[in-house]
Formats: C-alpha cells, structure tokens, sequence
C-alpha cells in the first residue's frame, strides 16, 4: 500500500509543470475540452466519469461513446471530431482511452507591416490511454498518458505529452476523488517555455434511485497552476435508464482555460446503445457549442 | 609632263578648296557645325602662340595629338631676329599633325588650356580674291601663289595679275598656234577663242587621221586653257590671255600633230610637226606652242643631239609667221614674223631638243614653292622658267570632254610664257613689232631672283616686268599725304601716283626719322641709318586712290618726320614729297572686360564661367597671365577670348582673390582684380512634416510636391530618393522634385524620403503610408503574432478600443482598453500567452470586431 502511494507521488512529482512567471494562459488548452455530449451537458464535470478518470472504470462500468462536436463558435471555433472511453476488464482494471481530432477556422495571415497574406487552418490532435485500478472494493487509482499536437501555422507546429493521476473512493452512490490534469511537458516557443493546463483536481458525485427514475449530481473543482480555478456542477436525471436530461454549469476564473458557462443536455438510451446532445449558454465564446455523441454502455 | 600625278589627293584638296567658298568663316559655337567649320580649315595645322620652345610645345602636344611637327611660323630671320623677337614672332608656331586623329577645333579646344600655350587658333584656308569670276581661279596658283605653307611661296608665279590691272588682257588679234595632241575646239571655256577647223583654220596632222577633223586630247586641250580659257564668263578657269569680258583674249589655232590611239590609250599616234609649225605661220599664228620634245633613250644620246629637220619648219614660222606671201607684215598681223617656244623636257636631263634649238624660247618649269621642279630638264640653253607644277601643287586647266584636271610638267610651263608672250604682243605689237623685240622683253623682263639660284632653268616668267622692262621715267612724286598718330603707331595715307610709261607707280618708300636732318639732301640709294623705311607696294589700287601704310614700335610721345618716294618696278625713283612731322603718342595699357556681370559668389555645386575679352587699344603684342588664387579658378584661352572658369567645389569655401594681367610688348599692363568666394555648402533641410497618408484602394496615386517640405539652402536642385518599409504596400518613384506614391497592397509603411544635394549632404523626411482595407474597420497585424500584437483603427486620430483576447477554449487572456489610430497602433504584448488559436475581440465605437489570431 506503502509502495503504491509513493508511485503515485512519484509520478506526480514527475509530471510537474514548469510555469514561466508571466504566463498569463496555457499552452494547449484543448487538452481540457469536454469531449463527451454526457458530461458537457452536466458542466463539464469530468473527475467522477469514467470516459476520462481510468481510476472510476471499474466502479462505473464500460462506456465507449463517439461525439461531434462544433467547438465555440462565438469565437476561435473549431469542429472536433472525438472518441473516448472507458472499459472495466474484470473486476477491478479498468482501461481509458482517448482520441480526437480537432479543424479550426481559417485564419488570414498578415506580415508585420499590416499586409495580408494567405489563409491558414489550425488544427488539434489529442490521443491517450489510462488504465484505472480497484485496489479494494471502494478505493482505486488511476493515469492517463496523453500526446497533443497543435499546428497553428505552416512554421508553427508544437506537441507536448501530458497525464492525469487520480485516486478514487466509491462507496454506494457516493464518488470521491483527487488527483491531478494535465501534467506534462511544457510548450516551447522560442526561448520562452508554456506550461500546459495542469491542475489539481477534485470531485465528487452521487447517484440515488427512485423507483425508475435515478439522479446523479456531482462536482468538479481544479486549480490551475497557471493561476485561476475552475469549478463544475452537473446534475442529470434518468427516466427508466433510457430517458436523461441533463444541465450543468462551469466556473472559470483566472487563468482558468474553460470560462464560465451553463449547459443542458438530453439523451438516450436503449441496450446499452445511447444518443447524447449537449448545449453550452452563456459564454460569449462558448455559447450555442453544440455536441451529439454515439455511445455504447456494457 | 607628270600628268594626274597623285590624282586622288589633289582631287581631294579641289573638293575642300570648292567648299572654302560657302563656309562661314566663323567658328560656331555649337558643336553641330563642327564639320562645316572643318571644310574652312587647313586640315592638321594649328598656329599657337606659347611662351614655350618650339621642343618643349612639341613634348607637351604629343600626348595629345600624337604625332605632331612644330616650326615657327615666322622662322629665324637672322640680321631682324633681335627686332622679331621684340616684337613677340619667335613666340608664334605651326602646329602639323595627323587630322585623322583629331578634329581641328577640338584640337584647339584642348590645348588652350595646356601650361604655356596663350593662344590656339586652327590654321584658316586662304581664301584668296579671284580677279575674275571664273569659279576655279582660286586654284590657278600660277598667277597668283597664295604662299604660307611648304608647298607654296609667295611670288612664284607669273605676275600677271597687274598686267591684267593695267595693261591688257589678251587681244584677238593675237593667235597663238598650239601644235600638240588636238585641242577641244568646243570646250565651253575655249570654244569663244578656238578658230574652227578648215581650209583657214585648225587642222589635223596625224598621219591617220589628216585633215579638218581633229580629234580633241586632254594634253592639247590642257595646254590651250593655260593660254587662253576665257577669263570672266563664270565657268571654269583663266587663261593667262584669256580676256576679260567672258567673250575670250587671243586665239587659239590648234595644230594636232599627235592623237591618242583608240587601241590603246597609253600609246600616242604619231603626225607631222613639220607641217604643223608651217601650217601655223601661214594661217595667222605669231606665237607657237611646243609643250612637246624628241624622245631619247638616254640622255647621253639626248646630249649629242640637234633639232634636227624639224628646225627648218622652227625657223619658217619664226620669219613668215604674221607676213604675207612676200615677207610683208599682213596689215591685221600684230608682228613682222613668229616667236617659238618649246618645253625644255620632264626628264630631268641636261638636254632637250628641239627646245635646245637657239632660236626658240625653252622653257623649264619650277614648283610652287620657288624649286626647280624635279622632272625639269635644265643647262643653259633653257632661256626662261614658268610655273609647271610638282607633287602637292600641279596645273589645273581644261582638258577634253568639257572637264578640267590637273597636269604637270614643262608642258604646262611653256603655255605659262606663250600666255604672256600673246599678253606682250596684244599690247606692245603692231607694225614693225618683231619677234626679237618680243624676246627680249619677255626674257629680260623675267624675274631671276625668284628663279632657283642654281637651277639651271632660266629666270622665272615676269609678266608685269616684260610689260615695264625697258621704262626709265620714274612714277610721280607724292604731292601731298596724311599722317595719323595711335600709340606709338603712325599712319601714313596718300593718293596712288601715275607713271609716265608704268601706268602706275610700283610701290613708295615711306621714310620715317625723328631727326628732320635726315630729310636733307635724300639718296635713295644711300639713306641715313637712322631712317626708318616701310615699302608700300601699290598692288591693285588705281591711280588717285588713296593708300596708307603703318609704322609701328616707333617711339613713344616722340615727333618724327615723314616723306614718301614713289617707284616703279624697274626701280625709278621718283623726287620725294614734302616733309611732315607727327609725334606719337602715350602706350596705352590692354584693356580687360567681361560679358559676366554676376557675383563671383560660387557655391560647391555651381561652376562660373566667364567669358573675357582683352583688346590692345595700340594693337601692340601682349602676353596674358593670371593668379588663380586657389586651385577652384583656372583661366584659360579660347578661340574666341579668354575664359575664367570658378569649380564651386575646387578648393575650400573661402574667399579668394585672383588676377588677370595683361602686359603689352612695352610693358605696359592692365591688372583685373578678381575677388571671388566658394560659399560653404549647406545640407538641404526639413521646412514642413508631412501627413501621413491613408489609401483606400490599391492602384491610387499621391503626388507630394518636396519642394514643399524640404528645401536647400543654397538653392541648389536636389535630387530625391525614397525607401519603404515594405516594397509590396506602396511604390515610390521620384520625378524631379515630385515624389509619386502609390498603392500596391494592404497595409501600413513606414516611408523614408531623402534629398541629397550635390555634395552628398542630405536630409530625410518620414512619414506612414496606410492602404486600408476598406472592408476591415480594425486590423491587427502581425498574424500569426510572436510577441506584439498592433491593432490600428480607421482614422488618423487615436480612438479608444476595448481589447479582448480569448482563447481557443474561451478563457480570456488578455483585456485592455487601449488608443489606436490608423497611424499609430497599439502595442498588445502577448509575449506571456502561450501559443495557440485565440480570438481577438475589439470594441471600437460601439461596434465589436471579431478576429482570429494565432499566437506562436
């Protein structure tokens, strides 16, 4: 048990962002996009779901969901096309994994005279894989190894590897858990260093049943080293597993990468196979974002 | 004879001498007339006064002429060489070189400013006034040598020119026989003196072709224009009896002995002299031409010769010529038998034949320039030389075909003194004139000072002294004359005299002394040594014109004393004239002037140039030197004057004195005083900013007028130049002081104009260029951005912009509220944000301006 947590410290130690001083933003912030219509409807809480905590897999069960989703279109909009999942393998492993592709808008570029010149279209790539562990009936842990690339120009191309590390309490309807996002490699542009969007990351959910109905809350909370907190709430009521309405709402201040913004969401769901939609609201940028997701639960 | 010797160059100088007359005889000043002005010119030869020796003028134009020849124009003149050298002739050369290799002027041009050179003139052609209109009489050197060059001298000819004046011009009564190749009897210039062909006239004595046809030949017909191509009728040459009313002098009858073969031109058909000569004295001829000779093989066989058979038919014209069938001088005749004369010869021998023949006249032949010619027979059988021509100056007269060529040889010669036999006859002859009488004048008229001392060739033809020979009443004396005083110069004016048996007075002696005892008991021939002399030759003025001399260098402020003799030209003297006395006066120094009448203010970029012109108001020599003062002033002779020359950047700002100093042969000077300043120059400087300028469009134009923005202080014209930030945004292109800017692409510069003056100093004036967009209210730029974001507005004038950048994932990392205008953007530092896709949100008067940028 002893040597378990100090793998974990160690890996955390690890994956510690170098931070420039005058960093006012992260470097590829799209490492923390909510990629999946369920939980962007629910705010964005991410810690307690297991398409993005490995360590929830085996207390949640499998999940293999694929989304498209129109990414900010009150601003730098972007068309991301995204599969994740996660797939409990025997009692207690669980496996995480990831994938997405993300088309910005084309931009015109200009010299440093004002003249224009060409169009260019940025574009995203973000692949992981986790593998969550039920160390007992109600604890595990779990990481994530993840590549990202960005490539904002055709001079202008920059990759970083990042991974999440969480541990995890379930206990009846009740989840817990603590870890950190995003640690990894930082971006370098010239001389100058970027760190990613890493935090700290806590959560919590819960799940009661009514008869056919169910409820699920739950609560996200990050600190961002870059300076700037991000908080989510979600709640999502299901009708007979097969009906969900969802709504949620996301705090983000400071440095935060996300914004603050609200979100509804509906889905559905029949033999495992479901059909997720999410819908953000009042955020300037990230307002009418808008995703559908194919999922199969087993 | 040396016929068409060196044809193509004499060709060549007939075609200058032809263009001589229509060139202006001023050097224009534009060099487009260069070549007209070349035609005037002798080609090759300059005259240059210098303060150098004639080695050291030579070493110095080498370099620049090349090859060149230097003599002294006026050369060593022994006994006056101290009296030339005062008056500044050993400081006068001619300068020969390839004219190939230079034009004349410009050759001028360039040496006037070499060390030591005071003056460059190119050497004028002679343009001498024809006494009759005939169009080519300028090429007749035989009656009047133009001299000056090594080709031709001065008085080697035949002096008949005041015979013309003043006696006769030929008579028809007189007719000269040429027996020779057939004379064209119908050549415009002697069809009015040649007697037709027939029973009383011309005839044929070739043995092929006997009889009244005569066929024409250049060498007869050549032979016959020296005696008498009719003068005045305003085609082609004179003859020496030719007449003066353009309707001829004496005749012409043509007695053709010889004829050129139709085979073979270079052959000669052989014809009968004999009958020829007899022919001659029976139809009316009293003179007889002979330019022709036996052929020898060799001058020994030449030396043991004769006249032969040929000498009964010689001595039949020179008794029956001009008499009846009893001996008897025909009435109309103008002398009691004939005169023959024969061609010495062009073999350069001691011997010729028939001319050797006693009773005839043999003519030799001397070049232009007073030598015997080099093909001429001589020895003392040869009684008389004429002008016959040699390399660089032969004959020209008519020859066939109507046309007129260049021939040389004893040939041309003997016409020379047939001419002016006919001349004696017309004038002298009558009943009773025999041909002895004729001879003599002719001979002992001739002129042996002019003849080569040991030429072996007679004494040279004199017209007018056979026409005085024998006249021993001296001219009139001068009854009364003028006297005028300038400087020391005096000029003497009095009436041409007559001559008793001279028409005319030759030429005065005017006699100058400044003792009045001198004057007392006066001999010609044994004057005081303190007498001044100066011979005043009549030439061609008339009896009872009034004619001047001057005598120069006399002394200054002094009175002197004045009389004249008149003489003729077999040396009577006439009594002298009163005495008078004038005193000269003071020397006036030169004067010095100029057209410029400016400041001598000249800045870095000017160059002054200022014409000068220095007169001697005595006409006295002076040199002319200057100071320059400093390196920036160079003065210089020009063909035209004198030229001051100011280089504004010759020599360091400053002021400056310089002098012009002119001293005449006497030493009396004129200092012009220059003071001149090279003004410092100045860098050209900014006197308004200029606007920045905002285009809305590609392809439009601003034309910005510089000279409204910056200006020299010295007045100087500037040239601009301009640079742009960004060769894609605008295009400046300059046109004089217009600066045109125009619109290529989108975008702000930064515009660089600068104006340099001509010494390098400059001044540049910036300013912006927008080409906006009109369809983008805010623009950001660069994009993608590394550090600095710059966000201009639409206008000149800063207005407030509320700035915010979001991220791809809508986290703001950037808000401000910021001034910007079109012209001056605000700064966004974006160096803290890390590289991504962001979304740049602007509020800009009321209105919000979305961009997407990228941060790298």
């Amino acid at each position: 048990m002893i040597m378990k947590k100090n793998i974990l410290l160690t890996l955390a130690v690890a994956l510690l962002p170098v931070i420039a001083s005058a960093q006012t933003s992260a470097a590829l912030p799209f490492l923390r996009i909510n990629r999946d219509a369920k939980t962007s409807a629910m705010g964005g809480i991410e810690a307690v779901s297991g398409l993005y905590n490995p360590a929830a897999v085996p207390f949640t069960g499998s999940d293999v969901t694929a989304s498209y989703q129109m990414w900010a279109p009150g601003g730098a909009k972007s068309t991301n096309i995204n599969v994740l999942g996660g797939i409990k393998i025997g009692k207690r492993l669980g496996l995480n994994v990831l994938g997405a592709y993300q088309v910005g808008q084309g931009y015109t570029t200009y010299d440093a005279s004002g003249k224009a010149g060409s169009t260019f279209v940025p574009s995203d790539l973000v692949a992981g894989l986790g593998v969550g562990f039920a160390i007992t009936d109600f604890l595990s842990v779990g990481v994530n190894a993840k590549f990202a690339n960005s490539t904002l120009a055709a001079d202008a191309k920059y990759s970083a590897f990042a991974g999440d590390a969480f541990v995890m309490f379930a206990k009846g309807g009740l989840k817990a858990t603590v870890g950190v996002a995003s640690l990894g490699t930082p971006v370098k542009s010239g001389e100058t260093s970027y760190s990613l969007p890493s935090s700290a990351k806590a959560g919590v959910g819960y799940t009661a049943g009514f008869g056919k109905s169910a409820v699920d809350v739950a609560a996200d909370f990050d600190y961002f080293f870059v300076g700037g907190i991000g908080a989510a709430l979600g709640a999502q009521y299901a009708w007979n597993d097969m009906v969900f309405v969802r709504a949620g709402f996301h705090v983000g201040s400071g440095n935060a990468p996300i914004p603050t913004y609200a979100s509804l969401g509906l889905g559905v769901k029949f033999a495992g196979f479901h059909i997720d939609a999410s819908w953000l609201t009042a955020n300037q940028v990230l307002g009418n974002t808008i995703c559908i997701g194919l999922g199969y639960a087993f | 004879m040396q016929r068409r010797f060196q044809a193509l160059l004499i060709l060549a100088l007939v075609a200058s001498a032809c263009t001589q007359e229509t060139a202006s005889p001023e050097i224009p000043e534009a060099p487009v007339k260069e070549e007209a002005v070349e035609s005037a010119l002798i080609p090759g030869s300059l005259i240059i006064q210098s303060d150098n020796s004639a080695e050291a003028l030579q070493a110095s134009l080498s370099p620049i002429l090349g090859e060149v020849s230097v003599s002294r124009l006026y050369p060593d003149a022994g006994e006056w060489e101290p009296r030339h050298r005062a008056a500044g002739l050993d400081r006068w050369f001619r300068v020969n070189y390839n004219p190939d290799d230079q034009l004349q002027t410009k050759a001028a041009t360039d040496l006037s400013s070499l060390p030591g050179v005071v003056y460059v003139e190119p050497e004028r052609r002679i343009n001498t006034t024809g006494y009759f209109n005939d169009p080519n009489f300028d090429l007749l050197w035989a009656f009047n040598n133009p001299g000056g060059t090594s080709t031709f001298t001065t008085g080697i000819d035949i002096n008949v020119i005041p015979v013309w004046q003043n006696y006769t011009t030929g008579s028809s009564n007189v007719i000269v026989a040429v027996v020779d190749k057939g004379v064209e009897l119908n050549h415009p210039d002697l069809a009015a003196i040649a007697i037709p062909a027939g029973e009383k006239g011309s005839k044929s004595f070739v043995y092929d072709n006997p009889g009244y046809n005569i066929v024409p030949g250049d060498h007869g017909t050549h032979v016959a224009g020296i005696i008498g191509a009719v003068n005045n009728n305003e085609i082609g040459v004179s003859g020496v009896a030719g007449g003066e009313d353009g309707k001829g002098g004496v005749r012409i009858l043509s007695c053709a002995f010889m004829q050129d073969d139709p085979s073979d031109p270079k052959k000669t058909l052989q014809g009968d002299a004999y009958n020829a000569l007899v022919w001659a004295a029976d139809h009316g001829a009293v003179i007889c031409n002979n330019s022709w000779g036996n052929v020898y093989d060799t001058e020994a066989e030449a030396l043991e010769g004769g006249v032969g058979s040929v000498g009964a038919a010689i001595d039949y014209f020179i008794q029956y010529a001009g008499c009846d069938a009893d001996g008897n001088q025909l009435p109309d005749s103008p002398m009691k038998g004939g005169l023959v004369l024969f061609a010495a010869g062009n073999e350069s021998w001691k011997m010729g034949w028939p001319a050797a023949y006693n009773k005839v006249i043999a003519v030799g032949s001397i070049r232009a320039n007073g030598e015997r010619a080099s093909y001429s027979n001589y020895g003392d059988w040869v009684d008389i030389c004429a002008p016959g021509g040699d390399s660089g100056a032969l004959i020209y007269s008519t020859v066939k075909g109507g046309g007129y060529d260049y021939m040389g040889g004893t040939s041309m010669a003997c016409p020379e003194v047939a001419g002016v036999a006919a001349l004696l006859v017309s004038y002298f002859g009558g009943p009773g004139f025999t041909p002895d009488m004729l001879k003599e004048r002719l001979l002992k008229g001739a002129n042996p000072d002019k003849a080569p001392k040991y030429g072996q060739i007679g004494p040279l033809v004199d017209a007018l002294g056979s026409f005085s020979y024998g006249g021993t009443t001296p001219p009139d004396p001068v009854q009364d004359f003028s006297l005028s005083a300038a400087s020391n110069n005096i000029t003497v004016s009095w009436d041409v005299t007559a001559d008793a048996d001279d028409e005319k007075a030759f030429g005065y002696l005017v006699l100058a002394s400044k003792k009045a005892s001198d004057f007392t008991d006066l001999n010609v021939k044994s004057l005081p040594s303190s007498m001044i002399t100066l011979i005043k030759e009549t030439g061609t003025a008339a009896v009872g014109e009034t004619i001047s001399a001057t005598l120069s260098s006399l002394e200054f402020e002094t009175p002197y004393y004045f009389a004249i003799i008149a003489y003729d030209y077999q040396n009577n003297y006439s009594a002298a004239s009163d005495v008078k006395s004038l005193s000269t006066q003071k020397n006036n120094p030169p004067v010095i002037t100029t057209d410029y009448s400016g400041d001598w203010r000249v800045f870095p970029f000017e160059t002054l140039l200022a014409q000068f012109t220095i007169t001697e108001p005595d006409e006295h020599p002076f040199t002319v030197e200057a100071t320059p003062g400093s390196d920036a002033f160079t003065f210089v002779a020009t063909l035209t004057g004198y030229q001051v020359t100011i280089v504004g950047n010759g020599a360091p700002s400053g002021d400056y004195t310089a002098h012009i100093i002119a001293t005449d042969s006497f030493g009396a000077s004129t200092d012009y005083v220059i003071n001149y300043t090279l003004a410092p120059n100045h860098a050209p400087v900014i006197i308004a900013s200029a606007d920045n300028i905002i285009f809305t469009e590609k392809g439009s134009r601003v034309t910005l007028d510089m000279s409204k923005f910056i200006s020299d202080p010295d007045g100087e014209t500037l040239t601009y130049t301009a640079s742009t930030s960004s060769q894609n945004i605008v295009h400046l292109s300059p046109e004089g002081n217009n600066m045109i800017i125009t619109s290529l692409g989108y975008g702000l510069v930064d515009v660089q104009i600068t104006a340099t003056d001509a010494m390098g100093e400059s001044v540049s004036l910036g300013f912006k260029v927008l080409v906006r967009n009109p369809d983008v209210v805010v623009q950001s730029y660069p994009n993608p951005v590394t550090t600095s974001l710059y966000i201009t507005g639409p206008d000149a004038t800063p207005a407030k912009m509320d700035v915010t950048i979001l991220s791809a994932t809508g986290g703001k990392v950037y808000e401000a509220t910021v001034q910007a205008s079109a012209f001056e953007p605000a700064t966004i530092d974006l160096s803290g944000v890390a590289p991504g896709v962001y979304t740049l949100i602007v509020t800009y008067s009321g209105k919000e301006y979305k961009q997407t940028i990228v941060k790298k």
